[in-house]
């Protein structure tokens, strides 16, 4: 959500509109991460998030006529990605929880000391394994939330639900995650 | 404000959405229960471990593949990829249909005489095609197609007998048959390594007296020892390089080949060069009467005719100038009794008499 500012300085959604290739490549560049990030976490295998992040650009630059502006272009995003997802998750059950991907990232993650490592090590993976756990609806929400930053009004734009629904989605959530991990945290 | 009403505004509190009134009930609610604030703390701690999870990165390469799946992507490198990738299934793919491909055209060309003949004329690189897999109907039905003019003509005049016309019309026909743009062409391997058919061919070779380039010398050999000769002169046609063999020279083999379909003794009956001159020769003696007639040949400055005289025959044919023909005939009667069957008139200015030596 960050970019946003950057993304209307750049005129870059007018660019998308005339079909500019560079300005889609400037888009796929600057929110590929995010999207896979989000896909990776909502499905819990690369192989399916690259899938269903590149199917997200691929959507995006056929719709990008119809994107009105009345929107944040993060916001229409996600809302893209968060429907594949959900549809990919409903189409069939992907393969859900801690991958590689995420032993990865916590691998290189900066540590101070063993022990702090270790500890980190343990809190992430239940904490993955939490979120994993999450019943799809509620995982959108908090992986849309907690992990990409958007507020309650763009979830509610995004997902198509109203405000309340996401609060509740979202708080309900976050007692789920607090309750599995009480016993990790210091 | 209950303690379950308490922690389901969390959320609202964490994320600064409470309104004012409700934040105020839940602070004082908290103040005074310390189970609530426990909670709230967990609370607290769960997001900011949420917080503390790294952002993940897409895979390398994920750029370039969705422009690809989006279309942009240059032209050449769509065109590349589309050719080439997956490389380890599209690369042994192409593999097998170019072999397919080729494993079909040689098997059509094979099937397809025309398409051998067009081959054999147009592309004189082209590796030969294994003829000898192809059946001997196939190899008469080539025979049976019109022959090209040049080869057509010696064979006419062939039929007509004339020995001058052929000596001169060898070259000539060779020739012809180069500037018709005939291709050169092996011969069809195997069939010099079998000495029968090599026999026939030879003899429908020299029905149409094509010798060769420098045909006097190896014919004089092959008249000494004709059996031998004729599978000597396949062999060396054999080693021979493809160059070196006429279009013409095929065609004729082609008229060899179809000489096999009768018996072996029949065929050399028939592939005989007709004689200008055909007669009986009654002798008492026949070794002496041979002998005699040797000698009188070469006085004349005559010679046996190539393929003339054949194993087990009591026939022979010699050839002599038209100038020394009478000379022959005087000859002949005093070493018997000599009967003319057939005689031309004129004689040609190289007679070739066939003679039939009957005690």
């Amino acid at each position: 959500v960050g970019s946003e500012h950057h993304d209307e300085a750049s005129g870059l959604v007018e660019r998308l509109r005339r079909g500019e290739p560079a300005a889609y490549e400037e888009l796929v560049i600057g929110y590929q991460h995010r999207v896979f990030g989000m896909a990776m976490r909502m499905l819990g295998n690369p192989a399916d998030a690259e899938e269903v992040a590149q199917e997200v650009f691929v959507r995006v630059h056929r719709s990008i006529a119809d994107f009105r502006g009345d929107a944040k272009l993060s916001t229409w995003l996600y809302a893209i990605a968060s429907r594949v997802c959900l549809s990919r998750l409903g189409s069939r059950g992907a393969t859900r929880g801690a991958a590689g991907e995420d032993a990865l990232a916590r691998v290189a993650a900066p540590q101070a000391n063993p022990g702090e490592a270790l500890e980190r090590s343990e809190l992430e993976t239940a904490l993955l394994d939490a979120i994993a756990a999450l019943p799809d609806e509620r995982r959108i929400v908090v992986v849309l939330r907690d992990l990409e930053g958007l507020d309650y009004r763009e979830i509610a734009e995004a997902l198509g639900l109203p405000l309340n629904t996401v609060r509740s989605r979202l708080h309900r959530a976050r007692m789920d995650l607090k309750d599995k991990l009480e016993r990790f945290l210091p | 404000v209950t303690c379950q009403d308490a922690q389901d505004l969390f959320s609202a509190l964490v994320d600064e959405v409470i309104e004012p009134g409700l934040r105020r009930e839940l602070q004082t609610h908290l103040s005074g229960c310390p189970g609530c604030r426990r909670e709230l703390e967990a609370f607290q701690k769960t997001l900011r471990a949420l917080g503390a999870l790294l952002p993940l990165r897409a895979p390398a390469g994920f750029v370039d593949r969705v422009l690809r799946a989006a279309g942009h992507e240059p032209w050449h490198r769509r065109l590349l990829r589309r050719l080439f990738v997956p490389v380890r299934v599209k690369v042994p793919l192409e593999a097998v249909a170019l072999l397919l491909v080729a494993v079909g055209a040689v098997y059509v060309a094979q099937r397809s005489p025309e398409l051998r003949r067009a081959a054999r004329q147009e592309a004189p690189s082209t590796p030969a095609s294994p003829e000898d897999k192809v059946g001997l109907s196939e190899r008469q039905k080539t025979v049976e197609r019109p022959l090209p003019p040049a080869v057509e003509s010696a064979r006419q005049r062939a039929a007509s007998g004339g020995k001058e016309d052929d000596d001169k019309g060898a070259g000539q026909l060779r020739k012809q048959a180069r500037l018709e743009g005939a291709a050169p062409q092996k011969p069809p391997p195997g069939e010099a390594a079998l000495p029968g058919k090599a026999e026939t061919t030879e003899t429908a070779r020299s029905d149409v007296a094509l010798p060769g380039p420098a045909p006097t010398g190896r014919d004089e050999e092959r008249m000494r020892a004709p059996a031998q000769g004729s599978v000597s002169r396949d062999r060396r046609e054999a080693a021979a390089p493809p160059a070196v063999r006429e279009p013409a020279l095929r065609a004729l083999e082609s008229a060899g080949r179809e000489a096999e379909v009768g018996s072996r003794a029949a065929v050399a009956a028939k592939a005989r060069p007709a004689a200008d001159v055909a007669g009986r020769l009654r002798v008492e003696n026949r070794p002496r009467a041979e002998t005699l007639l040797a000698e009188l040949v070469r006085r004349l400055g005559g010679e046996e005719a190539a393929g003339g005289r054949r194993a087990g025959e009591d026939k022979l044919e010699i050839v002599v100038s038209g100038g020394r023909y009478g000379d022959l005939v005087e000859g002949l009667a005093r070493i018997g009794t000599w009967t003319v069957e057939r005689e031309p008139a004129p004689v040609p200015a190289q007679v070739r008499v066939s003679i039939r030596i009957v005690e």
